[in-house]
């Protein structure tokens, strides 16, 4: 089954309302009916934090205020002003890049399973602009309006990702900084869940067709050396189809939807300098609406085949809508003090109070079955009111004192605090019962259940290190770091960790160095049950040039951890070593490559939900990775491009992949260059009972345009 | 009566250093445990041998050229006179600055006939960013990007200073003066994070759709490893995805606990949604079951996992981020 487009399922929806006309649930019923006005209360008196005034403001009335600037609308008004600043940015000795790359993508039929290639890659036919930069710089003060542009565009015309990103800057009057990211996120992927997966029935019951959009603008005014004040906004949405599951009642049925949520921040503040002091306040409030609805309609016959006293259970008509409205106000403040040469001290405190309400409500039609009310019932509903409330505090002191020439002391005290206290209730209706036991006794039920709950973490770190120069280019440090972390939900929990820190770092120029970072941590009891408790962490990273034309890159990185707990018995084996060369041995050749392996290795006791028992979770990966790029210059300034890029794994999820890749680049003169590429994706998944390969060629002509005034 | 006491007083003392370390509580690890390497009597005897060798580094080490001549300033003019600079350098903000300003006074490297003395490429990271930081520190800017916590960061701890990413004479005009893209020159050192991204499921970072430093800070840390903390002190993941944000009703606790990590492999991995484990059930269970002192709830027996249905938790917890609807997330 497909994704049906939402203006189908909405008209459909409609004449289904039409038809069946909901029990009204709750009816009359507001939220101070329902409790809500004496739950906030105690939710208020629970969270004894200072709130900001902004937090009174609410969110729908903000919310709707700024619409107009929402979506697409707020992109094609940014980027007039954009432009109107490119313009305006021309100076005569200004100098300038320009480079535009764009072209025509043809796709080769997916050979295998499309959904996971679209799941992974996504990339599509048609044409496209690849990437765009443009940076303009003017002598300071030599035009009215703008000093420096940079402006930078990637994968425009359908890509599954498309960013741009703008900086202008006028010295000494503003930097204006935009961003904009659209990712296209689908995934498909086949659930080994589905019941019909062993006959073959490769349909997911997650499907999500949606894009992510995000657009941050932030200027700051540059008024003078002792302060900058800054104004931000950022927006954030995410919309698309969605194919998702319905539990009713001992069965699952497929809904659809369409996702709408959307955050909006703003934020204001000021950079205050001084000779040896600076501060940077922040005030901010953040806006998140979802109003995402789910359908249904038709008949479905659900996951499970079973009948229940000989009748099958079935779905026909199903429509729930989220209404979730939150408003997060919140503060920062960081500050830093330079009195010596030897001594800075910096702090940085994050406050915030996010404030949430929310209403679900669904109606849903067919034949249910309730296990614990012994009936049957043709239709239901349920309409649940909640708010909840988040206090939440950041706070982050350092000391760096440098006593001696040779040794630096490093002091740090990192503190956060959180709590959620939330409340609901829920109305829930059945009608009419067919009760099994007592034919005719109840007609229709109604249950309202309430619910408080409450989740706070505490933690706390310390950390204090010794740095030494032995000489001026090789360090070590010692330290030492205690964790507290303490949570409650239902009952308190707490752990407290102590951790050896060890490292070395020598830098012998900027192409030859190697660091070396080493932790031993003991922690007294788990919170959850895969916490390390007693672990150790290496890393260890080198860079080394022996030849101008060679640089070698590698790492080694392990993590070990054991927990002996009885019931636990937790081993954990991370590794992964990886080198990298590149190698440019004449003009007309160069070389790079790397290789990564990588171990994972878990072992943990769990209980078997059916029997009780305990079994063991074992899960292993091997992966060998395998990078190779050439690159050669032809006749006339053509380049060559040959790669090929190989991941293996063996363990739990054994796959093949890899990509091979082409590339002849043609220079057209100084400022043009034509350039064809050829990549080719192929997945295969070694040990599923219906493995979900692919394999897809990737064509591309394109042309590059290079204008550029140094 | 004293020498017996103090032996007994010993005694205990040491008993209780066992007794310590086999209940786990405290720091020594058990004896004859898996990490007691730490505490055998060589070990022991070469910790203390290197802290004698760094107090004596600390307390003996020569300053560093306090027998050389201090040079001088010479001047824009005599440094011009060798270096040309690209026109391009003229249109930053460093351009108002001397030379000497950030190379130091130059005379000793004239009377060298242009030695490299002066070129943070050799120097040491330490000073080459102590330089940059005399004008860069009191540069504080929201969302963690001010530069007065770089000493503290495993960037600054590792050898890298500020010329490691920076171009500050670019050769043409450039981004934010980085010596080249941001994701070819994060991945040249954290290779192994490179290979994770070309992983089949992946955050988009090499197709240029997200970069490294929207999530971590590489000038500063609030929290390990260079992880960047958004608006209300949320860390970076639900700054694009904001409906996993909450707060909700009823929280899935283990992402308050630890963080999404707990689940998800956020650079890249072989398992479908960035997942730990390639079935979700095993992701799950290893946290859900029960067991005594430690969060995490036990599934009813009806969860047969002999049954496909159960074997894919997500399917009825739909919700599994947090739920405003149902307390074991079904809506």
């Amino acid at each position: 089954m497909s994704l049906r487009p939402w203006s189908v399922v909405s008209h459909q929806w409609s004449e289904v309302v039409k038809k069946f006309e909901p029990q009204p649930l709750g009816s009359g019923l507001s939220n101070a009916d329902f409790g809500m006005r004496s739950i906030r209360t105690s939710t208020e008196i629970r969270n004894p934090y200072w709130s900001c005034p902004l937090a009174y403001a609410r969110g729908s009335e903000f919310f709707h205020t700024f619409s107009v600037l929402r979506g697409p609308r707020f992109v094609i008004f940014s980027w007039i002003i954009v432009l109107l600043l490119a313009g305006t940015t021309y100076a005569k000795d200004e100098n300038y890049r320009f480079t535009l790359d764009f072209g025509y993508r043809w796709k080769s039929e997916v050979r295998g399973s499309e959904d996971l290639y679209r799941s992974q890659w996504n990339y599509g036919e048609g044409p496209k602009l690849f990437a765009s930069d443009l940076v303009i710089a003017a002598p300071q003060g030599s035009n009215l309006y703008a000093d420096r542009f940079e402006l930078k565009m990637n994968s425009w015309g359908g890509e599954p990702y498309s960013t741009g990103q703008l900086r202008v800057v006028k010295a000494g009057i503003y930097e204006l900084r935009f961003d904009y990211q659209n990712v296209q996120y689908f995934n498909a992927i086949p659930l080994f869940a589905n019941p019909l997966f062993g006959q073959g029935n490769l349909q997911t019951q997650h499907k999500y067709d949606s894009s992510q959009r995000v657009s941050r603008l932030q200027l700051t005014l540059l008024p003078g050396e002792r302060i900058s004040p800054f104004f931000a906004y950022e927006s954030a949405g995410r919309q698309g189809d969605v194919r998702t599951s319905l539990i009713a009642d001992g069965d699952e049925f497929l809904l659809h939807s369409h996702l709408d949520t959307h955050s909006d921040d703003f934020r204001f503040g000021a950079n205050f300098r001084l000779d040896k002091f600076s501060l940077l306040l922040e005030q901010g409030i953040r806006w998140y609406r979802d109003d995402t609805p789910f359908s249904a309609s038709g008949f479905q016959g659900g996951n499970s085949s079973r009948k229940i006293f000989d009748r099958d259970i079935v779905l026909t008509h199903y429509f729930g809508k989220n209404n979730v409205d939150a408003t997060v106000p919140f503060s920062t403040g960081v500050a830093a003090y330079h009195p010596f040469d030897s001594l800075l001290l910096r702090a940085k405190v994050t406050y915030s109070n996010a404030d949430l309400d929310s209403s679900f409500s669904d109606q849903l039609a067919g034949v249910f079955f309730s296990l614990p009310l012994a009936a049957f019932y043709p239709s239901g509903g349920q309409q649940t009111t909640g708010a909840v409330k988040k206090p939440s505090l950041f706070g982050d002191f350092s000391i760096e004192w440098q006593p001696l020439e040779n040794f630096r002391l490093l002091e740090r005290v990192n503190v956060r605090r959180f709590h959620v206290a939330g409340t609901a209730l829920t109305n829930s209706t059945f009608a009419p019962m067919e009760p099994l036991l007592q034919q005719g006794i109840i007609d229709r039920l109604q249950t309202a259940r309430s619910f408080d709950t409450f989740l706070s973490l505490d933690f706390d770190s310390q950390e204090l290190q010794g740095l030494v120069y032995l000489t001026p280019k090789l360090v070590v440090r010692l330290g030492h770091r205690f964790e507290r972390k303490e949570i409650e939900i239902g009952e308190r929990r707490s752990w407290d960790r102590n951790i050896l820190i060890a490292g070395a770092a020598y830098d012998l120029s900027t192409r030859n160095r190697i660091a070396v970072d080493y932790e031993f941590g003991r922690t007294s009891e788990p919170i959850l049950r895969i916490d390390p408790v007693d672990f150790q962490r290496l890393r260890l990273r080198g860079r080394l040039s022996p030849l101008q034309s060679l640089e070698v890159n590698g790492s080694v990185t392990l993590f070990h951890n054991d927990d002996d707990t009885a019931a636990i018995d937790f081993t954990s084996r991370n590794r992964d070593y990886s080198v990298q060369f590149n190698y440019t041995p004449a003009r007309r050749v160069s070389l790079s490559a790397e290789y990564e392996r990588s171990f994972i290795h878990s072992n943990i006791l769990f209980i078997v939900p059916q029997t009780f028992l305990s079994d063991r979770s074992i899960f292993r990966e091997r992966g060998d990775f395998a990078n190779l790029f050439l690159s050669f210059l032809l006749a006339r300034g053509t380049t060559l491009s040959l790669g090929y890029s190989v991941l293996g794994t063996v363990g739990n999820f054994p796959i093949g992949y890899h990509r091979p890749s082409a590339k002849l680049d043609i220079p057209l003169g100084d400022r043009f260059a034509a350039y064809a590429q050829w990549n080719f994706y192929d997945y295969n998944e070694k040990l599923n009972l219906f493995p979900q390969d692919y394999g897809a060629h990737l064509v591309i002509f394109g042309l590059r345009v290079t204008l550029e005034k140094r | 009566m004293r020498g017996r006491t103090g032996e007994l007083q010993v005694k205990r003392s040491k008993e209780e250093v066992i007794r310590v370390g086999e209940s786990r509580d405290g720091w020594l690890p058990p004896a004859g445990g898996k990490n007691d390497v730490l505490t055998s009597s060589s070990t022991r005897s070469a910790i203390c041998s290197f802290f004698v060798a760094i107090t004596f580094f600390i307390f003996t080490g020569a300053p560093r050229g306090q027998d050389q001549k201090q040079p001088e300033k010479v001047g824009n003019e005599i440094c011009m006179s060798c270096h040309d600079m690209e026109p391009v350098f003229s249109r930053t903000a460093h351009a108002k600055q001397e030379c000497e300003n950030c190379h130091g006074p130059g005379s000793a490297h004239v009377e060298a006939g242009g030695d490299l003395s002066l070129s943070f490429k050799v120097k040491p990271a330490k000073l080459a960013t102590s330089q940059c930081l005399s004008c860069h520190l009191q540069k504080l800017k929201p969302q963690t990007w001010d530069t007065a916590a770089f000493d503290r960061t495993a960037h600054a701890r590792g050898g890298i200073s500020c010329v490691s990413c920076h171009q500050i004479h670019p050769q043409r005009p450039n981004f934010g003066l980085m010596r080249s893209e941001e994701r070819e020159l994060c991945t040249s050192c954290h290779a192994s994070t490179r290979s994770e991204f070309l992983k089949p499921y992946h955050h988009p970072v090499m197709e240029g759709a997200v970069k490294c430093t929207d999530c971590h800070t590489p000038h500063g840390e609030d929290t390990r490893p260079h992880r960047r903390l958004v608006v209300a002190t949320e860390e970076a993941c639900v700054s694009c995805h904001s409906d996993k944000k909450g707060p909700f009703v009823f929280e899935h606790a283990a992402i308050k606990i630890n963080g999404c990590e707990t689940c998800h492999q956020p650079h890249g991995s072989v398992n479908a949604k960035l997942l730990r484990r390639s079935e979700v059930h095993q992701l799950c269970l290893e946290c859900h079951s029960r067991t005594q002192g430690v969060t995490g709830a036990q599934p009813p027996a009806f969860h047969d996992l002999r049954t496909a249905r159960f074997r894919n938790c997500t399917i009825c917890h739909r919700e599994i981020h947090g739920s405003n609807a149902s307390p074991i997330f079904f809506r």
